[in-house]
């Protein structure tokens, strides 16, 4: 029997990656007889193609954000079991929403951030799935009280890459059996390109303004800590005093303490002028196909969709040894860009490797422009990569599978990529 | 026979970070006449509130530790409603309450800028005496950022923990600055640190020749924990004979740590004498970004531990030009700790001059004589104007 109806939950419509993942699953929906609707926490930018997919409620809209309001204000005084009753109030609304007539039998939390609300709908009849990306660090952030008891309640997880399934298996110690790993991934029009590589870097470094020649490092997230802003300035310090010519653009929010942080940094660094940062945009596909290499400076990333995007689009992708980035580098065969956790000055000397590392002029462009370098093999080789495994195409069906089935609590240990 | 005047101290926090470990030595080093006069008052309590109760006069703590009071709450809620000058009378009275019993100070010190927001339950007609501890990014964060104006002009003295702290506070106006610095509360002598050594390298089992390179505090942006694995990294090509230690928790929280990955740092819990590791160290490193007169430097070298640094806050009048190193040339920071580690003797003489200079004008009874004194001048010229 397969699930009778399925609702999604949702902590925000913004346009990282778990938001990003869901739009995605949502557009490639298999098995669109089955009633599906999204319960999102907040709103964000995505809301709108979501409710062009499916019927979409947002529960902190209007006076909607009152129990979650509540809720903050209990937990800032220690009364967390408050804290968490008002915030169930919140999600019981979602009880009452225009589909009440028809009890969803599968309930997925699309991030261990969305388990209390996911639960607080599935109640004690539907069967809870949690979709988690996220690794220890912002695991143990968004950890509310209680939820030991959520995680057990959960029916099943499945984990967003190699490495949130062995936090979940290793460390969470989760019977294995109730994990499943279905890695992050890119929809195909990611890999839709005209022209060479070096072709297609010369024409969005033209639309984007940017210096023809200079070799460029491109990182893309939002800044902070996580991603790693720090070491990303650190970086382009490093690689600056050994080719001045080269530039770094972060591509993403930066505000608040980040920023702060930053432009201490970078003055510090006295990088002003090769680093240069750009507010997020809704694609960044420009930004991949003007780098020469792209980097992931993330100190904790489940399985960076950044680097799988970067990848379609054939850029090398530079990053250090922690975290899912591992699994995609490993993965792919393409390891030699990766440094150890922290080691700023070698992820430098890589990168500076490949960028120095000129091929033969007969295998050059034939309209000149910048010199085709090690780099670009690496990316071909990860966009080959991408394009034969990480498409939604590959995990979008057996995600729904898993999904559906779970109703009937059909055990799956593992899966694999769909050729 | 001098008499006292009656101090209140306001201060952020009463944690074992440096701030409030300047206090607890301050009260310490304090005669008993002193003590008697020396109030505090913190808006959140911490590790060192038992230590500090036993030496001062009284500490009285505003707000409970990890989470809001009632009334803070209620003035956050009021702040996020816009109605600001509602939350700061609110909180502000709540606050009296908690201090009404106490006798009516003579003088305040504002004990680090996180201090500043306490100065809502002090009389307006007291003096004011402000202790900087911070630096540019510290006080924009701590005051906001046309604060530090504000507190230097409602001050009648300044003090700044050193120079580079001084000429910020020059910068913004008020009362001419002057340092009064960091201090160290212990000076071992050469057989007790013969022995803290030995213990602490059994206690990290260090071999004989391993060359220990350690750095001290909580790990994350300010204290530039990033830089030191960088470091560690670097140098360990250079040379493999080095082992690397931080003393003081691995990064967590927004500091995110690494996941699954290999360090070649080894992070060590925070400790109540973090000296009972980092005696063992050859070599201590402090990487800040932004540090006004960091202790560890201080308290290494009391310990007679060679200390490089990157070249920022305090420790560029401390420490010789050739201990220290742009940070921002990570390569040239590792090759300056290559070079200390290299050179034996060098490291020994450097050692022993930063001693002689801790033990000169840094050691807790000259700071803490010269402190009251400039807090009782305050008193008095204030009196005098009144």
């Amino acid at each position: 029997m397969a699930a009778a109806a399925i609702t999604l939950v949702g902590h925000d419509a913004s346009r990282s990656g778990a938001p990003a993942a869901l739009r995605s699953l949502l557009a490639a929906n298999a098995r669109p007889a089955i009633p599906t609707r999204l319960v999102l926490v907040r709103g964000g930018p995505l809301e709108a193609t979501y409710r062009a997919l499916v019927p979409t409620l947002v529960l902190e809209h209007g006076l909607g954000r009152a129990p979650q309001l509540a809720g903050r204000a209990l937990a800032s005084i220690g009364q967390e079991r408050a804290a968490a009753g008002a915030r169930a109030a919140g999600a019981l609304a979602a009880r009452v929403a225009p589909w009440r007539r028809s009890p969803a039998d599968v309930v997925v939390a699309n991030t261990l951030a969305s388990l209390p609300t996911a639960a607080t709908i599935a109640g004690r009849r539907a069967r809870l799935v949690v979709y988690c990306h996220e690794l220890d660090h912002v695991a143990d952030r968004v950890a509310t009280p209680g939820h030991g008891r959520l995680r057990a309640r959960a029916d099943h997880y499945v984990a967003a890459g190699p490495a949130v399934a062995r936090m979940l298996v290793d460390r969470w110690h989760l019977d294995s059996a109730s994990v499943t790993t279905i890695d992050e991934f890119v929809d195909r029009d990611r890999l839709a390109a005209q022209g060479t590589s070096d072709a297609r870097r010369r024409t969005a470094r033209d639309r984007l303004g940017l210096d023809a020649d200079r070799p460029l490092v491109v990182s893309v997230g939002n800044a902070g800590p996580r991603k790693g802003t720090d070491l990303f300035i650190a970086l382009m310090a490093a690689l600056t005093r050994r080719r001045p010519d080269v530039s770094g653009i972060w591509v993403g929010e930066m505000s608040g303490t980040a920023r702060e942080e930053a432009t201490v940094d970078i003055a510090e660094a006295r990088v002003g002028d090769a680093i240069r940062v750009v507010p997020s945009v809704d694609d960044p596909t420009d930004w991949y196909d003007a780098a020469d290499v792209v980097v992931s400076t993330a100190r904790e990333d489940p399985f960076p969709i950044v680097a799988l995007e970067a990848a379609a689009r054939g850029r090398a992708v530079a990053a250090f040894r922690s975290g899912g980035i591992v699994d995609v580098l490993d993965g792919s065969g393409v390891a030699s860009l990766v440094a150890e956790a922290g080691d700023v000055l070698g992820l430098a000397r890589r990168i500076d490797d490949v960028l120095d590392d000129v091929l033969d002029d007969d295998r050059r462009d034939p309209g000149g422009g910048p010199a085709h370098r090690r780099a670009d093999e690496a990316g071909e080789r990860l966009r080959s990569w991408v394009g034969a495994t990480h498409l939604t195409d590959h995990w979008a069906p057996q995600w729904w599978e898993l999904v559906a089935g779970s109703a009937t609590n059909d055990r799956v240990d593992s899966m694999e990529p769909a050729s | 026979m001098t008499t006292w005047p009656i101090v209140w101290v306001l201060a952020a926090d009463l944690s074992r970070s440096g701030v409030p470990v300047v206090l607890q030595r301050l009260a310490d080093a304090s005669g008993p006449d002193q003590r008697g006069r020396l109030h505090v008052v913190a808006k959140r309590g911490g590790e060192l509130h038992a230590e500090i109760r036993r030496t001062a006069a009284s500490v009285t703590v505003l707000e409970p530790t990890g989470r809001r009071s009632l009334a803070d709450a209620a003035a956050a809620g009021l702040g996020e409603l816009g109605l600001g000058s509602h939350a700061t009378r609110l909180r502000g009275e709540a606050w009296r309450r908690r201090v009404r019993d106490l006798p009516r100070p003579d003088v305040v010190v504002v004990h680090g800028a996180g201090g500043a927001p306490l100065l809502d339950i002090v009389p307006s007609d007291t003096p004011v005496v402000t202790h900087l501890h911070e630096l540019a990014t510290g006080l924009r964060r701590s005051l906001g950022p046309d604060g530090l104006d504000a507190l230097v002009r409602r001050s009648t003295a300044v003090l700044a923990v050193s120079e580079p702290v001084a000429a910020i506070a020059r910068a913004a106006g008020g009362p001419s600055p002057v340092v009064v610095p960091g201090m160290v509360g212990d000076i071992p002598d050469d057989r007790t640190r013969a022995r803290r050594r030995a213990e602490a390298r059994q206690r990290l089992d260090l071999a004989g020749a391993t060359l220990a390179v350690m750095a001290v505090g909580a790990p994350g942006w300010r204290k530039g924990s990033d830089r030191f694995v960088a470091l560690a990294a670097e140098v360990a090509r250079l040379r493999p004979d080095t082992s690397w230690h931080w003393v003081g928790g691995a990064p967590t929280g927004r500091d995110a740590s690494w996941v699954e990955a290999e360090c070649p740092v080894t992070w060590h819990d925070a400790l109540a004498d973090p000296w009972t590791l980092a005696s063992g160290a050859d070599l201590i490193v402090v990487p800040s970004r932004e540090d006004p007169m960091p202790l560890v430097a201080l308290e290494a070298a009391a310990s007679g531990i060679a200390v490089v640094s990157a070249r920022s806050g305090g420790l560029v009048d401390l420490l010789p030009d050739e201990a220290l190193s742009d940070a921002a040339d990570m390569s040239g920071f590792a090759r300056t700790i290559d070079r200390w580690l290299d050179e034996t003797d060098r490291r020994a003489a450097l050692a022993d001059t930063l001693r002689a200079r801790v033990i000169d004008e840094h050691a807790a009874s000259t700071v803490t004589c010269r402190w009251w004194t400039i807090v009782a001048d305050a008193s008095r010229s204030a009196a005098g104007g009144r």
